[in-house]
């Protein structure tokens, strides 16, 4: 019915057809048609996925299940002297994010209709991005996770340097010098893996590790490289500081795709790569992780609360929502693991509604100054209502999909690291501080005269909107729906990480230090 | 085993060899001939003959008995065979590419064709050498052809700069070069290089004057492949010289270093131990003394690209980079890292020669020469400006791009030997490859990011842009074979005493 390498190569066979066609317009529709042509078998497979879960979960032995099980393979040699594959396949880990992808997608199309200038490289660069992403998701060898890993970076850089905001160059060069230098460790992780195990595959990798000699120094030291690889595109704090120079340049679209699943690769990586293959340094890192994610929350709410400018604070507050993630990654609780996923799904939605919804007003006013506003409830109703939404999402008002994910990582936190959670819990507070103050500052109040007669919101827009916010809703009451999915998945990485830890307090007891 | 042939039995796989000094001869006297002393002719004799040549080192026979030619003074084995290749192909570029130049004026095109086929004999016999003298000879052959090609545009003062910097240092080092091979030849009694390998297999440990020899020796393959501190000749000989000798030098030149410096070493120092791990026989820190030197080269090699403003100067680092980059596949003294140097100048073949085919184009046809001048390329031709910047994301490694897969085949070669050295040198490299996105990205930014009111206009030229679009095409579309043509490299990567 479909087929991963599809979802991957279509959008990337998209952008090369995108540069014959001519004329404007038609290259915007052909996109959008090319980018909902991926959608519906990603909607097909998000209506199966169940389905072929379980009869691949009834197919193998308990010895092949012991590595995960994946749906949807597809595997064919590639470089055979290396060993490598070309092997894509998807579990509850990925196929959420495959969908967010395929969804976000046509969506963004439609945000960047505005775009007046080279309408063809953007939109072949943006299809070329999409394939990428869908690509680092499905890929289950860990060469093909890097080329796609790195594929993504070539038109991130020309989609912000072409089409971003007045300091365009800096933030795409900041972008691409950050993940590069955090590619480097994967690359040497990568090498080092296989000079010692000779597979690069992420299924057989977690086993081989188990067979050989590694000393704990390497092993920490493999981890912690990896984990700076994809701390710097979650971005956890310190490696942060690309984030809001490159949002706050970045055009509407490329901003959503940004937030919306590039940042969720970090925590995906963490996931797929280093807590599979290294589960003993992994519990060793939960607490410094655990902290990390507090300082997530708690700075990057403070500063969303100092920005005067809109997108800025969108910035920031994304810093704070991925430590929500963080946090939920640090406990080995079922609960906490599975409101990390939840929480980068809907960061994924929510966030993705923020961006566009900067966009709507940035389209229309030229600015993005909170104070520069004022009751602009008044001229846009509809707009202000819809963002109404969209922050009691981000600020986790219950019955919306924000507060599951949430509640989701403090219950199962709390079990385990009572203080930090405790603390964390103030970021609730400085989010809806923040939230509820900048929708005062913006809509409320007497209306700012310049922007009396703005035009409402279009419809266009509101097709960008809407989906978004059906989802919002509907998981916030039906979350079952989403966590019911992933289940299986995150019980197997739990059991996998308790054996993990199990594996390390043994060695700490030998050793009777704090390293073994 | 080893087979040797005498005279009249090697002629036969000797072919290509005389082939292109029959070419030679036909080339110097065809601009005496009235009727034929057009550039034209000259253009159609010079592609004749490499055609002809890629025929022949195509058709060589592979054998399994590795036979040397003329009483052990060349090889016939798959390295000189994938070595040759690589020249011929490369000259053949750089003669296309010079069809209509104008920085080589017409008439002196016969004499430059002449010379090129000079050095691409000289280059053949590098590559097959199993001799000191042999290797030294063929050595200063292409040598002093390129130092007179450097300075062929009579009428620039930079050409002449170039082509006599070129031939200080160049003969400076070739001199030390031959001064370490004294060394060898008065030690071990012989010049066969595997005559030496037996001396050295025998009683080489302990022996400090070894060390001295392969140092001096070093020096002049160092500078051939431009690698720290035998680099300073690059930069002014790359901005000086016609493009087209830029391009070829770029490539072929690095690439017969590169030949030489595998045949003489692995032949003479490294004992083939067991399972592709080869061990020196003198017993002092090879690896380290290279680790070093890769590492040098790569970082000064960056560090100088970061502020050029000419293009072709910042090819020339550029250019010192990736030989430290190689040099990393050279320390893991294993097969593996034979065949990973193979396959990176294969990748470097197509990545470079499409870049230049760029670079060419506007140094040669509107002096366009400075990164400031490439600015709104991508306007103003939207073919050319993508052909460069595919190859530059290749030159930084970007995947799945041909650069990246020889990295990837470098460096992983290094890693598995599991040596903190070569770690080293890997983690050093990577650090490299970041630092190398600044000024590449630079040359990007330029022709994409920034724009000019009214950019003066391109002349077409079909046969430049069809090349650099040909070129470009194995660049980007590598990783689909990347296994077949890996083993296709690993195949030609057996040598004489391997």
């Amino acid at each position: 019915m479909f087929s991963l390498t599809f979802l991957t190569f279509g959008p990337i066979i998209g952008a090369a057809l995108v540069c014959l066609l001519k004329d404007d317009e038609t290259i915007r529709r052909a996109a959008l048609i090319i980018s909902l042509v991926v959608l519906f078998p990603g909607i097909a497979m998000v209506l199966d996925y169940n389905d072929s879960f379980a009869r691949a979960q009834a197919s193998l032995t308990a010895e092949q299940a012991a590595s995960g099980v994946f749906v949807y393979e597809e595997k064919i040699p590639w470089i055979e002297a290396f060993n490598i594959n070309y092997h894509m396949g998807v579990d509850g880990l990925s196929m959420p994010f495959v969908f967010l992808a395929v969804f976000l997608c046509p969506l963004c199309v439609l945000a960047s209709w505005g775009i007046r200038e080279k309408v063809k490289g953007y939109m072949a660069l943006f299809l070329l991005l999409e394939g990428a992403m869908i690509g680092v998701f499905a890929a289950l060898d860990l060469f093909l996770f890097f080329v796609f890993w790195e594929l993504m970076l070539l038109p991130m850089y020309f989609l912000i340097g072409i089409w971003g905001g007045p300091r365009r160059v800096y933030a795409a060069i900041k972008f691409v010098l950050y993940t590069l230098f955090g590619s480097i460790f994967l690359f040497i992780a990568m090498l080092v893996l296989y000079a010692k195990t000779g597979s690069f595959s992420l299924l057989e990798l977690p086993q081989l590790m188990g067979g050989i000699q590694m000393t704990w120094a390497v092993k920490l030291a493999l981890f912690i490289g990896l984990y700076v690889a994809f701390a710097i595109k979650i971005p956890a704090f310190p490696f942060h500081t690309w984030l809001p120079d490159a949002h706050v340049e970045a055009p509407t679209a490329i901003s959503v795709i940004l937030a919306g699943i590039l940042l969720k690769m970090g925590a995906y990586g963490l996931f797929r790569i280093s807590y599979p293959i290294f589960p003993d340094a992994a519990a060793w890192f939960c607490t410094p992780m655990a902290v990390i994610g507090l300082i997530n929350i708690v700075y990057g709410a403070l500063c969303a609360m100092a920005q005067s400018d809109l997108k800025k604070l969108v910035a920031y507050s994304s810093i704070s929502h991925m430590g929500y993630v963080m946090l939920g990654m640090a406990v080995y609780r079922e609960e906490s693991l599975q409101g990390a996923v939840f929480q980068m799904f809907n960061h994924g939605t929510i966030t993705a509604m923020l961006f566009l919804l900067v966009g709507v007003i940035y389209d229309r006013a030229h600015h993005r100054e909170i104070d520069g506003f004022g009751g602009l409830v008044k001229p846009m109703p509809v707009y202000g209502g819809i963002t109404a939404l969209a922050f009691f999402a981000a600020l986790g008002l219950p019955g919306l999909s924000g507060f599951i994910s949430e509640t989701l990582v403090f219950l199962g936190a709390f079990q385990e690291q009572r203080l930090i959670t405790c603390l964390s819990t103030s970021g609730i507070l400085l989010g809806a501080a923040y939230m509820l103050w900048t929708y005062q500052r913006v809509f409320m109040g007497p209306v700012n005269e310049k922007y009396a007669a703005l035009p409402e919101i279009s419809l266009r827009e509101i097709c960008t909107l809407a989906p978004l916010a059906v989802f919002v809703i509907v998981l916030g009451i039906f979350p079952s729906l989403f966590l019911n999915a992933i289940d299986p998945t995150m019980e197997h990485v739990l059991a996998s990480l308790q054996k993990g830890r199990e594996a390390y307090q043994a060695t700490l007891q030998v050793a009777g230090a704090l390293v073994p | 085993m080893l087979e040797l042939l005498d005279n009249m039995g090697s002629l036969k796989y000797f072919l290509a060899e005389l082939w292109l000094v029959l070419w030679i001869l036909v080339l110097l006297i065809q601009p005496l001939i009235p009727r034929w002393s057009s550039a034209k002719i000259s253009n159609c004799l010079a592609v004749l003959a490499l055609i002809g040549a890629a025929g022949l080192v195509l058709a060589l026979p592979v054998q399994d008995s590795r036979p040397t030619l003329f009483f052990g003074m060349l090889a016939l084995d798959g390295l000189s065979r994938f070595f040759k290749i690589l020249f011929v192909f490369s000259t053949l570029v750089t003669v296309l590419m010079n069809l209509r130049g104008q920085e080589v004026t017409d008439h002196q095109k016969p004499e430059f064709y002449a010379i090129l086929l000079g050095i691409l004999l000289g280059m053949f016999l590098t590559a097959a050498s199993m001799d000191l003298l042999m290797m030294y000879l063929s050595i200063e052959l292409f040598s002093l052809g390129s130092y007179i090609l450097a300075g062929f545009s009579k009428n620039e003062n930079r050409s002449d700069e170039a082509a006599m910097k070129f031939l200080l240092y160049g003969s400076l080092s070739t001199g030390a070069m031959l001064f370490g091979m004294t060394y060898l030849y008065g030690m071990t009694g012989s010049t066969q290089l595997l005559d030496i390998r037996e001396y050295l297999a025998a009683s080489g440990t302990g022996q400090t004057v070894f060390f001295v020899a392969f140092l001096l020796i070093f020096v002049g393959i160092g500078y051939k492949i431009s690698a720290v501190p035998f680099h300073f000749w690059a930069p002014d000989v790359y901005e000086g010289s016609p493009s087209v000798l830029v391009a070829f030098l770029s490539v072929a030149s690095k690439a017969a270093g590169f030949a030489a410096f595998i045949r003489l070493f692995y032949t003479t120092l490294l004992a083939n131990a067991s399972e592709g791990i080869w061990t020196p026989f003198v017993d002092f820190d090879w690896r380290a003394f290279v680790a070093l030197l890769a590492m040098a080269t790569m970082t000064f090699g960056n560090l100088g690209a970061f502020r050029q403003e000419n293009i072709k100067r910042l090819f020339a680092y550029s250019g010192i980079a990736h030989a430290g980059y190689i040099l990393v596949g050279a320390i893991a003294l294993t097969t593996a890292g034979v065949e990973s140097i193979l396959f990176y100048l294969l990748t470097y073949f197509f990545t470079n020669f499409a870049a230049f085919a760029v670079i060419v184009y506007l140094a040669d046809r509107h002096s366009m020469e400075t990164i400031e001048d490439y600015r709104d390329l991508g306007k103003r031709s939207p073919l050319l400006a993508l052909a460069l910047a595919f190859s530059l994301f290749s030159l930084i490694g970007v995947p799945p791009l041909a650069g990246f897969l020889g990295k990837w085949y470098l460096f992983a070669a290094a890693v598995q030997t599991l040596d903190p050295w070569c770690i080293a040198a890997v983690v050093v490299g990577l650090l490299n490859t970041v630092l190398s996105v600044y000024y590449y990205m630079r040359i990007i930014k330029a022709m994409y990011l920034d724009h000019l009111e009214a950019p003066p206009l391109l002349k077409p030229d079909s046969v430049l842009v069809g090349m650099a679009v040909v070129l470009s095409i194995p660049v980007v579309f590598m990783f689909f074979a990347a296994g077949s043509i890996y083993e296709w490299t690993r195949s030609l990567s057996y040598f004489l005493v391997s």
